[in-house]
Parts: structure tokens; C-alpha cells; sequence
């Protein structure tokens, strides 16, 4: 009996296997959520469209807030129910729910994980968005539209853009006998400045670099690059290169301007509670700082010998495959109006976030918004960082993340950590389709 | 054991090793007791203090108003508390049957069992949302739930229990013809109350505490467990540490609360000399 | 005679109800999709299971020259090694001290239960705030005592071990409630029995009280190696497997190649689990067979 039992079990589950694998297409069926029976299907009337993002903290507040605003007060005859969930568990349970074809209508994450889901099909083309809604294209900054393509066609409507900036803590500057309103330009003065601030007696430090992330914005200053996503051509070993990583060693390990092994998450904290001078990171810094009263000043990251470069990122709105015309048009709806110069406004003012309308960028109280307009014009030197690159996170967590991280560690030599992360480089783009 | 009155050197060296240890449980519970009264910059600041300075409850406000508390508690509770009542129902009733019945195929199917064990559930994850959502049970109670109404280690638990007791409990019991229902009833049941309360806090305090499951299980707001709700507190790019703290006390809250009144069933004497 | 016979056929055909439920629950959802799981190792397949062909043992060939699946082995294996004995001891101890029902007792018992039901992020943020070398407090006390400069999760080698102490210090709780049940299960008579014949705690200890809840350690024993090589949320959500890779698990790579990293290779990450089965059914066989199995008529485990 068990053993019948045993084996209808084995069958059964190469039978589910075959089935999963098979049924991965076809139209969505009605298994999404059932509150307000949002079935109609006639043209647009009070259509209710499920949504999915990452915004978690105190964002999320702020979008809740828009959306609910959006639910009471649009003309659109559209219902929005959002759910949120951490960025983890989003990118596990998303592509199941798209294969099994009971994704949500709409969706909202991080531009750099848009390459995998094109790559598979498993977004909707909304390159006829501008046309259909007559949303002016060219009232947006072009890289930041251009990013949210995929192969020239457009699968996400930018909802927010940023680079990395420079943080510095305007008193500290000012106890060490620097001028606390002339951050560095230069990623020499970077470096000198960073030294000066470096006081281990009061536990202060210079420069705060954490361990997991990636920086592209000095391999760029100075002419090197890590790889060219068009032609998958490894560019990471370089004699550039190699001199940004020993520069970055330097820096850590011998004049220690960073604590060892922090990540990105405790540096924000240290920055915050006054015990770093200088930190590179994204406009969600602000909020915070702002809670803790920290006199800072943000501007763009310093110049090397080849210029000044920030890694771009940002948010996007998505369609998943699979979801009906009707619920299109009315996500379509909801994406035109948060496009529109009053809900850009409110999020860049709230969030820190910069403008990167044009129209917007014209009005007098973002003019007049000290931060906003630094930060704004801090973002003109975005580029992009492996973006609509399918093979990006695999570059950056299994090569140069751990190169990154063993500079700062010290836990390897320049060279060695440059050939390693240049070997791995290899196999990764050799496996490239 | 013998409970002797005597004072020795000996007891005086078991009470201080308990109490430092107690004293290191304590410490970072406190903390995270203390810190969640703290306001956001005292609670990141430096040098850190343990205790706050201004005591507060904005990061209880913040939760409160953030996320609909009541309904998450809700679903958490018919979650965890349906899958312990029905493992430990099914648990039980396999765990007795491992261990005081005879059939073929006894050690193989055991065998089996313990091996669902060895998977880790990242990797049965994706397959079984496929199957619930064949099943048409996504985002429904009897989806949550189902998958979890027995577990192997609650099975390998009341098995190992069920062992340890005396052979010749319900001998007696068959050999006068009772019905094997009736004995484990009337007999088994009773005598493991403590081991089922063990096993009981266990299931529920996983399940309430689970984040990946019921996330993955279900995707509308009014499902959501209180778990999943929480961690939308955490924040994305930057960690808000006030309302995570907050948060987790408000988590840990009502297990505490059962625990300790589970307390008195554990020590109300379970020696099973009765039956002998 | 023949009442017992006809006992025993019903015992067996009443066996198989009672494990019937558990049974048909295991099997539909955890067995189906464990065998789903092995079978989509032979196949390439990523999240998003669109462009799915049979890959045949390609994911194991390629998982036989993986270097970081031998160092997240490695780490793995160490963790285990240090953790199970160190908990299942500790736990042990201390359940010896606080097993009679006093007062006293009941109140230690509670308060060694409190780390277990904190939620891992929960223990997560208070450990890193606590130990971090720059701005927690406990590194600041022992700066202050002139024992500054500790780097625990941040360094290297004593970011295991700093984990492992958080892993017993959460999970002994747990093994000592079940190892205090069953001590006050071994009838009070056999200890009085003992001391007169003039027997001393350790042999006390050694003679009655281990053999007697053998079956409750062994429990404690297996389930904690199950579960410790297939650790995951601690270090995930404390050193997310650094630095430089010390401290990531055979479970943390697994995820991280099926969901963070493309091209999100579920196949490959099954294959990385079926090995880890392997490793663990190897092991718990091994520990079942010849090193737990003492006492036949205790069908020890």
C-alpha cells in the first residue's frame, strides 16, 4: 500500500513538473484578487488594478499616500489596490506569479532588474504609452526615459531617477579647519579632505565606504570601465583600473577614512548620527539626515582625470505579461497622471528625489529649493551602470562586488583582486547567449 | 530528581551559572525592549546609551498608523493557530503510531518523512506555489494552511515522546479489546500534555514569525500575516530601526503571553507513574 | 493467544489510519513538490520558466568545480560542527540545574525561553546593533575595559564563531524545555535508589539520567544537524555571508542563485540542493546507524 502510495507520489510530481513547464503562456485567468469585482469590461469603467511594488519605510508612506489620494479623487474610473512587500521577497514571488499567470496588473521596481524580466517576456512593450496617453516624451530628461527601455523598445515609465551624490557634514568640514561650504571637486581633494576628517580618537572618519555595493563612479573618474554591455567585451583590466583600486586601498586600509567592513545600511546610520564627514549614496539619505538635524550639504561626486560620472538607477512602472487590455489602459491611467508635474512635484519635494521634468524643473519653488536644485543639478553626470543588462547582477555579485569588497578589506592586493574579478568577467560574458 | 533542601556548594554554583546566563538572555531582549521607546535619533545614536532619555511611544504610533495592526494579528492568528491545532492533531496521532504500533513498512515510511526534512524550503518554494495555485488555493486560508496541518518534525517529536514512556501502558488496554482511538485518547493524550504544549509553541511561534510562506502564498492586503505587514516597516534603501523595533515587541507580544501561561501546565507534574 | 493475534491485525490496519492524514498532506505538499524540486535539476530552468530544455547532469558537472559551493560547504559543515554540540550541552547543563519545580526554576525555564520566540529579523537587528564595532554598545563597554577593537561579525574569523553563539544563545531555550521534559519524566525512585547506594551526582548524572531521556537527546541531536546545515536567516540577515564570503552557507548560495543573482538559475540551485541532501541524509544516516543507535530496546534515535 505504501509502496503504491510511494510511487503514485513519484508520478504525480513528474506529471505537476510537466505541467508547470508547459503551462507557462495563454491568457491571464481571473485568479487575482476579488474585493470590488473589478471584471467589467466595459471600456474602462471603474476598473480596479491590483499593483505591486518595493516600497517599504517611509517612501512607502508618501506613495500610499498619492495612491489613495489617486483612488478618491481621479475621474478615470480607475481603483488602485497596492500591495507592498520587501525587494527580496518581491523578486521571489513576482516571476513565479507571472509564469502561473496570476501576477498583478501593474508593477513597480528598480530599473536595474528590468533586463532579466524583458530577456524572459515576461513584460508587456508599453512603447505606445506616449502616443495613446499624449504624454510628451520630450518633456523628460532622454536618459532617464532611455534607461527604462530594453533593445530600444520602452517596457517601463520612469516613476523616479537618481544617481549617487556626495554627503558631507557641513560642521565636521567646519571643526577641522575646512571650508564648509566647498566640498571637493577633485577625487584628490576627495582623498586629502577625507584624510583631514579622520580623527580615530573620536571614533570620526573621513570617508565612509561600505562593503556590497559597487563603485563605478572611480573606475569612470579615471578612464577605466568595467565592461561594454553592446559587445560584451571585458574592460575591467585596465591600467586605470588598477590604479582607482590601489587609490581606493590607500584610502581604506593604510590611512583607514572608513570603518572596516561596514555596510551600506550602518553607514547610513553613521552619517546620520554625525559620525562620518563624507558619504556617497542616493537622495534617500535626505530624509533621514533631516530627522537627525545633521548640517549637510550634498553635491556631485567628485572628478578624476577623465571627468565625473555617477552610476544612474531608478524606478519604474511595469505592465506583466499577460494583463489584459482593459486593466492596461487603466494602469496607463494611473501612470499618466503620476507623470503630471503635481505628483512629481510632491514626490521630489517629500523625498528628495530629483526633478527630472522639464516643465517641472521650470517652476519657481523648485528653483528656489536649495537641495532639490543641487541635487538636480548634481544628476546631470548620471550614466548608466550596466542598466537593461541582462547579465548586470551576475557581473556585479559574483565579480566585482567582492573585488570591492577585498580592497577595502585589504583582504587582497590590487592585482590580485583586479584579475580575479577580471577572470570571473570572462566566464560570466563567455556564457552570454 | 530528588529535591533535597540541603544548601551546598554545589547548588549556590548551579543558581549563579543560571543567573548569567539569564543575565545575557535578558541584556539584548531588554534592549530591544527600551530601544523601541526610543525616538529616531536615540535610537541610532552615538555613544549609544541603553536606556532612552526621552521615553516615547511615537514608533508605536508609527506602526499603528502605518499598517492596519488589528487585521494583520488577525490573520496571524487564524494562520498560526489553526496549523498548531491541526499538527498537533495529525502529528500526534502519526508520532503514536510510529512509536507504539506495529505495520509494515514502519522504518521505511519514518524514513521518508525525516527526509522531507532535508530540503530547504527556498528551493520547494516555487514548485509549491505552482501547486497551490493548481489547486486554486492561492490567497486563501485552506492554502496557508494545508501545506502545513503536519510536519515531519512535529511527527519525529511526539514519536520520540511516545517512545519514552512505558511499554506496558496500553497492553493491558489491547489486550482487553479497546480500540486503538480509545487508547490513544483516553490514554496517550493526557500524558503528553507538556510534550504537545512543547511542540504546540513551537508551530505556532514558527508560523506566526514565517515571512517567506504566507507571503509567497497569498497577495492580497487583507490575507497579509502580521509578520509580512511588519516587514513592510523595514524600509528599502535605508532601515527604519524605530518602527522595526516597535514592531517586533508588538511581534513578540502575544507569544510571550502564551508562554507564560502554557508555563503553568509544564511544571502542574507530568510524571507518568500514574498508570503503573 | 488468539485475542492478541487478533490485536495486532487491528493495530495494523488502525496504524495505517493514523497516519493517514499526516500521510496524504505530506505527500501532496511536500513530498510533490520535493520531487519537483530534484527533477528541475536536470533541467535549465530560471525563474521565470519560460525557455525551459533538459540539461540532463550539466548543473552537476558544473557544480562539481564550483569553488565557492566547496567554501560555503566548508563554512557550512563548521557551523554545524560547533553549533550542534555546543547548544545541545549548554542546553543540557542547564536543564539539569533548572529541572525541579521550584519557583526559581520556573522563572529561569521562562526566561531561557524568551530568545527562541524572537523573530531571526528581530534578533537580527538587535545582535547588530549591539555588536557592531563602531557604534554598538557593547563594543563600546568593552572599549571602555580596554578591550576595544573587536570586530566580531566584521571580521573574518570571528564572525563564524560570533554566530554560532548567537544561534545557541537563540535555540537552547527550545532544547531545554524538551530535555527538562523529559528529565522530570525519569521516576524520582531511581535517584533515591542511586544515593543510597552512595552514588555522586556526576554518576547520578551519567547512569540515570542520560540513558533515561536518550531518546529526547538523540531527538535534539538529529534534528538540530537537519537543521543547522541548512542554515540560512541568521546569517543572511546578519553578514549576508561576508566578509568575503566566511560566513555564507551551502542555503544562502542556493538563494542566491535561484533568485539574486541572473540568470536566476533554479535549475542550477536545485542541483546545489540535491547535493546538500545528500550531505545531510548522509550524515543523519550515519549519526541514526552507528553513533545514536546504543540502545535497541529504547529504538533509540
Amino acid at each position: 500500500m505504501k509502496r503504491l502510495r510511494k510511487v503514485t507520489s513519484v508520478i504525480l510530481a513528474g506529471l505537476l513538473a510537466a505541467a508547470m513547464l508547459t503551462s507557462c503562456s495563454g491568457n491571464k485567468t481571473s485568479s487575482t484578487s476579488s474585493t470590488s469585482g473589478g471584471t467589467s469590461s466595459d471600456s474602462g469603467k471603474n476598473q480596479t488594478i491590483t499593483f505591486w511594488n518595493v516600497f517599504t519605510g517611509s517612501d512607502g508612506d508618501i506613495l500610499r499616500e498619492i495612491v489613495s489620494k489617486y483612488n478618491s479623487e481621479n475621474k478615470d474610473g480607475v481603483k488602485i489596490e497596492m500591495t507592498i512587500m520587501p525587494n527580496d521577497q518581491f523578486q521571489q514571488k513576482l516571476p513565479a506569479a507571472i509564469a502561473t499567470n496570476t501576477a498583478p496588473d501593474m508593477v513597480l521596481f528598480g530599473v536595474e532588474y528590468m533586463a532579466s524580466y524583458v530577456k524572459s517576456g515576461s513584460l508587456e512593450d508599453i512603447s505606445d504609452f506616449w502616443d495613446t496617453m499624449g504624454v510628451d516624451k520630450s518633456n523628460f530628461y532622454d536618459n532617464v526615459v532611455k534607461q527604462c527601455q530594453v533593445d530600444g523598445k520602452q517596457y517601463g515609465i520612469p516613476m523616479q531617477y537618481n544617481v549617487s551624490y556626495l554627503y558631507w557634514n557641513k560642521d565636521l568640514f567646519k571643526a577641522a579647519g575646512l571650508d564648509p561650504e566647498s566640498p571637493p571637486k577633485t577625487l584628490d581633494e576627495l582623498a586629502s579632505y577625507a584624510v583631514k576628517l579622520t580623527i580615530p580618537s573620536k571614533k570620526q572618519y573621513g570617508l565612509l565606504l561600505p562593503i556590497g555595493v559597487t563603485y563605478p563612479q572611480f573606475l569612470w573618474a579615471n578612464g577605466g570601465d568595467v565592461d561594454d554591455p553592446s559587445t560584451n567585451k571585458n574592460l575591467l583590466n585596465s591600467d586605470a583600473n588598477l590604479k582607482t583600486l590601489e587609490w581606493m586601498r590607500d584610502l581604506a586600509v593604510n590611512k583607514k577614512v572608513t570603518p572596516k567592513g561596514i555596510t551600506g545600511s550602518e553607514a547610513d546610520t553613521m552619517f546620520q548620527n554625525g559620525q562620518a564627514a563624507m558619504y556617497m549614496s542616493g537622495p534617500w539619505q535626505i530624509n533621514g539626515l533631516r530627522t537627525q538635524g545633521i548640517n549637510f550639504g550634498v553635491t556631485s561626486v567628485p572628478k578624476g582625470s577623465a571627468g565625473a560620472y555617477s552610476p544612474a538607477g531608478g524606478c519604474a512602472f511595469e505592465i506583466p505579461a499577460g494583463t489584459s487590455a482593459e486593466k492596461k489602459a487603466a494602469a496607463y491611467k494611473f501612470m499618466k497622471y503620476w507623470l503630471s508635474d503635481e505628483i512629481l512635484k510632491t514626490w521630489s519635494k517629500k523625498n528628495g528625489f530629483p526633478v527630472w521634468s522639464k516643465s517641472l524643473e521650470q517652476q519657481d519653488d523648485i528653483k528656489n529649493d536649495a537641495v532639490l536644485s543641487a541635487i538636480t543639478e548634481a544628476t546631470k553626470i548620471g550614466r548608466s551602470y550596466n542598466l537593461g543588462y541582462s547579465l548586470a547582477s551576475q557581473i556585479d555579485n559574483d565579480a566585482i562586488i567582492p573585488m570591492f569588497d577585498s580592497i577595502i578589506n585589504g583582504s587582497a592586493t590590487p592585482q590580485h583582486a583586479l584579475k580575479q574579478a577580471s577572470d570571473k568577467l570572462d566566464t560570466i560574458l563567455s556564457s552570454a547567449s | 530528581m530528588v529535591n533535597s533542601r540541603k544548601i551546598t556548594a554545589f547548588k549556590i554554583i548551579k543558581v549563579a551559572i543560571c543567573l548569567i546566563v539569564a543575565v545575557t538572555v535578558i541584556v539584548p531582549i531588554l534592549w530591544l525592549f527600551v530601544s523601541s521607546f526610543k525616538d529616531d535619533r536615540e535610537v541610532i545614536a552615538y555613544p549609544p546609551k541603553f536606556f532612552p532619555i526621552n521615553w516615547t511611544l511615537m514608533q508605536y504610533q508609527n506602526v499603528n498608523d502605518s499598517v492596519p495592526i488589528l487585521s494583520f494579528t488577525k490573520n496571524s492568528v487564524i494562520f498560526a493557530g489553526l496549523v498548531t491545532l491541526i499538527s498537533l492533531l495529525f502529528d500526534s496521532m502519526s508520532g503514536y503510531a510510529f512509536a507504539r504500533m506495529n505495520f509494515k513498512g514502519k522504518e521505511l515510511l519514518f524514513g521518508i518523512i525525516l527526509v522531507t526534512m532535508m530540503v530547504p524550503f527556498q528551493v520547494v518554494m516555487t514548485p509549491l506555489y505552482i501547486e497551490i495555485f493548481k489547486f486554486k488555493l492561492l490567497n486563501t486560508y485552506a492554502g496557508l494552511i494545508l501545506p502545513r496541518a503536519t510536519s515531519a518534525f512535529g511527527i519525529y517529536m511526539m514519536r520520540s515522546f511516545f517512545v519514552s514512556l512505558p511499554k506496558s501502558l496500553e497492553e493491558s488496554a489491547r489486550i482487553d479489546g479497546c480500540r486503538e482511538f480509545r487508547i490513544y485518547w483516553s490514554i496517550m493524550m493526557p500524558l503528553c500534555k507538556p510534550a504537545l504544549l512543547t511542540l504546540g509553541i513551537f508551530h505556532f511561534m514558527n508560523n506566526w514569525n514565517d515571512l517567506l510562506y504566507p507571503l509567497m502564498l497569498t497577495s492580497s492586503t487583507d490575507m497579509s500575516t502580521l509578520a509580512s505587514g511588519l516587514a513592510t516597516l523595514v524600509g528599502n534603501k535605508v532601515i527604519k530601526y524605530g518602527p522595526t523595533l516597535a514592531a517586533t515587541m508588538i511581534s513578540i507580544l502575544p507569544i510571550l503571553v502564551l508562554y507564560i501561561f502554557a508555563q503553568k501546565y509544564f511544571t502542574a507534574g507530568i510524571s507518568t507513574t500514574g498508570e503503573k | 493467544m488468539v485475542k492478541k493475534k487478533k490485536a495486532n491485525i487491528g493495530t495494523q490496519r488502525s496504524a495505517y489510519l493514523f497516519i493517514l492524514p499526516s500521510a496524504i498532506i505530506l505527500a501532496v505538499f511536500v513530498f510533490v513538490p520535493l520531487i519537483a524540486s530534484f527533477i528541475i535539476s536536470l533541467l535549465n530552468i530560471d525563474v521565470f520558466m519560460r525557455n525551459v530544455s533538459f540539461a540532463g547532469l550539466a548543473n552537476f558537472k558544473k557544480l562539481i568545480t564550483d569553488t565557492r559551493a566547496f567554501n560555503d560547504t566548508f563554512n557550512t559543515i563548521y557551523f554545524t560542527v560547533l553549533e550542534v554540540p555546543l547548544q545541545i550541552i549548554t542546553a543540557l547543563i542547564i536543564s539539569t540545574f533548572v529541572a525541579n519545580n521550584t519557583r526559581l526554576n520556573q522563572i529561569f525555564r521562562t526566561i531561557f525561553y524568551l530568545p527562541f520566540i524572537c523573530s531571526l529579523t528581530a534578533i537580527g537587528i538587535v545582535f547588530s546593533m549591539l555588536l557592531d564595532p563602531n557604534m554598538g554598545w557593547l563594543p563600546y563597554l568593552l572599549n571602555m575595559v580596554g578591550l576595544g577593537g573587536i570586530a566580531f561579525l566584521k571580521d573574518a574569523y570571528l564572525a563564524m564563531p560570533t554566530l554560532i553563539v548567537i544561534s545557541v544563545w537563540k535555540n537552547f531555550g527550545y532544547t531545554m524545555t524538551l530535555l527538562t521534559a523529559a528529565i522530570i519524566d525519569v521516576p524520582g525512585y531511581l535517584y533515591e535508589a542511586a544515593e543510597i547506594d552512595g552514588a555522586g551526582y556526576w554518576k547520578k548524572f551519567m547512569k540515570i539520567t542520560v540513558p533515561g531521556i536518550w531518546p529526547t537527546i538523540c531527538f535534539c541531536i538529529v534534528t538540530n544537524i537537519i537543521a543547522s546545515l541548512q542554515t540560512f536567516d541568521l546569517p543572511y540577515i546578519m553578514t549576508k555571508g561576508g566578509p568575503d564570503f566566511h560566513t555564507e552557507t551551502i542555503v544562502q548560495y542556493i538563494y542566491d542563485r535561484g533568485f539574486r543573482t541572473a540568470p536566476y538559475s533554479l535549475g542550477y540551485a536545485s542541483a546545489i540542493s540535491v547535493y546538500l541532501f545528500l550531505i545531510i541524509a548522509i550524515i543523519t544516516f550515519i549519526f541514526r546507524k552507528f553513533i545514536l543507535n546504543r540502545r535497541e530496546e529504547a529504538n533509540a534515535w
